[in-house]
């Protein structure tokens, strides 16, 4: 009875899209159906001009990388519940905040080992909450994992750990951790909270190895950390192959129909698949898993084969569309190639045409790729991925013609064309196209906003026998061995190493045409889309570049019911306030890096607060930064 | 008279952008702090500073000086060019000003013989 009614006092809690009217900000999407809709009704485009900074924390977990301890990458998104707001930092402590004035109220430390033990940095993306509707110590609770793979749990008020969770308030999920077991589970990204259900997943180190630990779900006691149900995405009789297909993002759910919502990333290696030739049918997917059982309902398989690391990058969105008249409960799914997939949450079944499409075929050994990938026109995708961006005259000229000569010296036939030893375009880059900052609807209306990067990488297999002489020839030569989205890597047990790098100019301009990242808005209603804008400012040597070239951007956006988005996930250091009726930027600020992160929108003693965490992210640019900042109209 | 009121303003707008590049350059969270550009601008108001530093100074002979007027001139440009790249307003006013003063300078009639 208790757990029911705590369950139910959750689900109100955690409200899904049409209910996202909660002054709370509870989940690293803001709710349970990662609308990134905040009921901030102050927030319009009149008044966010008069944005001022509130109060301004310096949390001291930061590092550049140059000393003993690795680098950091910040992406958390705060979260405000309980009265409190609270932080997860790169060095794995929590923070408790006061909304008001950024005075601590109490800090916990995992004392985690501050090794980038399946990460180039060191990186969180937050903290997760469970309450169970009592009153007493540990009746709340925030959760953080770590990358060493424990999950903590502490007492919401004081900080104290709460020691009937896993072993003494800490939880050992390596302890499932038990095949192909070359990293360790690390928890990166906050557990999505569903009820008394911890769901969690998993990170690993990209493209390292071509056997590796099976993705799977695990499912947890909130109170106690037993484990309930254990769900993997590989099928068995693959597991000695491959692995991954794990689940590194955030995830969504609707406890209404019981489901949470999982973005399956690819299978290992990350850029060949001959290992791996049988189908596996979860990987790069979005899948639907019954709460109570982890049983799948149904899963939607966006790459077959997938040899572009294109993993399902984000919590898929719950919203309620209009089709052909009538209201069904969708579910939008933002992806790295710049699709928008929208399904019908109860059965996965699309709610706009998907069709299967002949792609280009791979010459690498033992490759079976599959022969088509599934496109979607609507909604428009975010991307054009039939033809890549054009050589940018600028470049090419200062460069004498570099850029033209790569575009005839590398492999392009669209999009899902394959790696290759001569060097493949990999257009939209591996970060995407659209990433795990996702996107934000207007439950009201069906609207959807979303940021997108636009990048052109070159993905170049390198056979084995050939690798360690191109490692040490580039090391030698001062370049990148291994890096963060770029360098060499290892596939260790394929045919193939790879080499991924931007497509730039020697002096580091991008041979691509601009814009570089865009802002844009859709009808999901009807799939159109109603604006396009370069969005951000690129930075190149601390010069800015125009504002028609857009930036790459990382992070998310979160819409006001005012009718603005507030989003950082531009490289020039600046958060940012845009008209969403018109993408139009209408307020900014300069921070202490790119704000690669989602901002937690809510109202706290009746004044409506934005907060971002600050901390950078070496893709966008080598710069970090501990720095946590409110902002509110005026003084309250 | 006039001529040398100019060149101290000249002078002293480029001692201010140097001021400002010092600042950007080195001070956190400018948004350019510890930059190639932000070093860059740094350099180019400290070297329009010193070549006009060196206007000021009368025994230099009129056709050295009139060098140092143009890399002063030339130079100024740029770092307000790099300023406006850089996003950094104080900078470029600063470096627009002192060109100003100084292409006003080097116009203005020279006291000995027009009396």
């Amino acid at each position: 009875m208790k757990s029911m009614i705590c369950f139910a006092v959750l689900t109100a809690f955690n409200a899904a899209a049409a209910l996202a009217d909660q002054p709370v900000w509870g989940t690293f999407n803001g709710d349970l159906a990662a609308t990134k809709f905040a009921d901030a009704a102050t927030l319009t485009p009149e008044s966010v001009t008069g944005l001022e900074r509130a109060w301004e924390v310096r949390t001291g977990d930061v590092s550049d990388g140059s000393g003993d301890v690795p680098a950091t990458v910040w992406s958390a998104t705060p979260i405000y519940v309980n009265g409190t707001l609270y932080l997860g930092t790169p060095f794995y402590r929590i923070l408790a905040l006061d909304p008001a004035t950024g005075a601590e109220r109490w800090s916990y430390d995992t004392a985690s080992t501050l090794e980038a033990l399946t990460q180039p940095a060191l990186k969180n993306r937050g903290v997760a909450y469970w309450e169970s509707g009592a009153e007493g110590p540990c009746e709340k609770r925030v959760l953080i994992g770590t990358m060493d793979a424990t999950l903590h749990a502490v007492d919401a008020d004081t900080g104290t750990p709460c020691t009937e969770f896993g072993d003494n308030g800490v939880l050992n999920v390596n302890k499932w951790n038990e095949t192909n077991a070359v990293f360790p589970f690390s928890l990166l990204q906050p557990p999505t909270v569903v009820g008394n259900t911890i769901l969690i997943g998993w990170a690993g180190k990209d493209w390292a190895y071509t056997v590796e630990p099976p993705g799977n779900l695990i499912a947890v006691d909130a109170r106690t950390g037993e484990l309930l149900w254990d769900t993997g995405f590989i099928p068995p009789e693959l597991i000695p192959v491959t692995g991954t297909a794990n689940i590194w993002s955030s995830m969504s759910a609707d406890p209404e129909l019981g489901l949470v919502y999982v973005p399956v990333s690819s299978p290992s290696p990350n850029y060949w698949g001959g290992n791996r030739a049988d189908p596996i049918p979860l990987a790069t997917s979005i899948t639907a898993i019954r709460i109570e059982t982890g049983e799948v309902v149904w899963s939607f398989q966006h790459v077959h084969h997938d040899v572009w690391d294109y993993d399902t990058p984000s919590a898929p969105t719950l919203i309620d569309i209009t089709r052909d008249g009538e209201r069904v409960p969708a579910l939008v799914q933002t992806t790295k190639q710049g699709f928008i997939f929208v399904l019908d949450r109860r059965t996965g079944a699309p709610l706009f045409p998907v069709e299967e499409r002949a792609v280009p075929t791979s010459d690498a050994d033992g490759e079976q790729l599959s022969p088509t990938q599934p496109f979607a026109d609507l909604p428009v995708p975010t991307i054009d991925h039939v033809t890549m961006p054009e050589v940018w005259p600028l470049a090419d000229a200062l460069s004498f013609g570099q850029c033209s000569r790569d575009r005839e010296t590398y492999r392009y036939e669209g999009l899902y064309t394959p790696p290759s030893v001569q060097g493949t375009f990999l257009w939209p880059a591996t970060a995407g196209g659209n990433n795990w900052g996702g996107a934000a609807v207007d439950p009201r209306s069906g609207l959807l906003y979303v940021n997108t990067s636009q990048v052109v990488q070159v993905i170049r297999l390198i056979p084995r026998a050939n690798y360690e002489a191109e490692v040490a020839a580039a090391t030698a030569d001062g370049g990148d061995a291994s890096g963060n989205e770029a360098g060499f890597y290892a596939q260790e047990g394929s045919p193939y190493g790879i080499e991924l790098f931007e497509w730039r100019t020697s002096l580091g301009l991008p041979c691509w045409k601009p814009p570089f990242g865009t802002f844009s808005a859709y009808d999901l209603n009807t799939g159109e889309q109603l604006y396009e804008r370069p969005f951000g400012l690129a930075q190149q040597w601390g010069f800015y570049g125009l504002r028609s070239w857009g930036s790459p951007t990382l992070g998310g956006p979160v819409l006001t019911s005012g009718g603005v988005i507030m989003i950082g996930a531009s490289m020039d250091n600046r958060v940012r306030a845009l008209d969403a009726a018109t993408g139009a930027e209408l307020w900014s600020d300069l921070v202490a890096a790119p704000a690669v992160s989602i901002p937690a929108v809510f109202t706290h003693d009746g004044v409506d607060y934005v907060v971002w965490a600050v901390g950078g992210n070496s893709i966008l640019k080598p710069a970090v930064a501990d720095q946590v900042v409110a902002y509110r109209l005026g003084t309250p | 008279m006039a001529t040398q009121m100019l060149l101290y303003i000249s002078f002293l707008s480029a001692l201010s952008a140097a001021g400002f590049a010092v600042t950007a350059a080195l001070l956190p969270d400018t948004g350019i702090d510890g930059t190639i550009g932000a070093f860059l601008a740094l350099l180019g108001a400290c070297a329009v500073a010193s070549a006009i530093g060196l206007l000021l100074v009368r025994w230099i002979p009129a056709k050295v000086r009139g060098v140092f007027a143009v890399i002063a001139g030339l130079v100024a440009i740029l770092t307000a060019i790099a300023a406006w790249f850089l996003m950094q307003n104080a900078l470029l006013a600063t470096m627009i000003l002192t060109l100003l003063a100084l292409l006003a300078s080097t116009t203005m009639p020279d006291r000995k013989t027009t009396q």
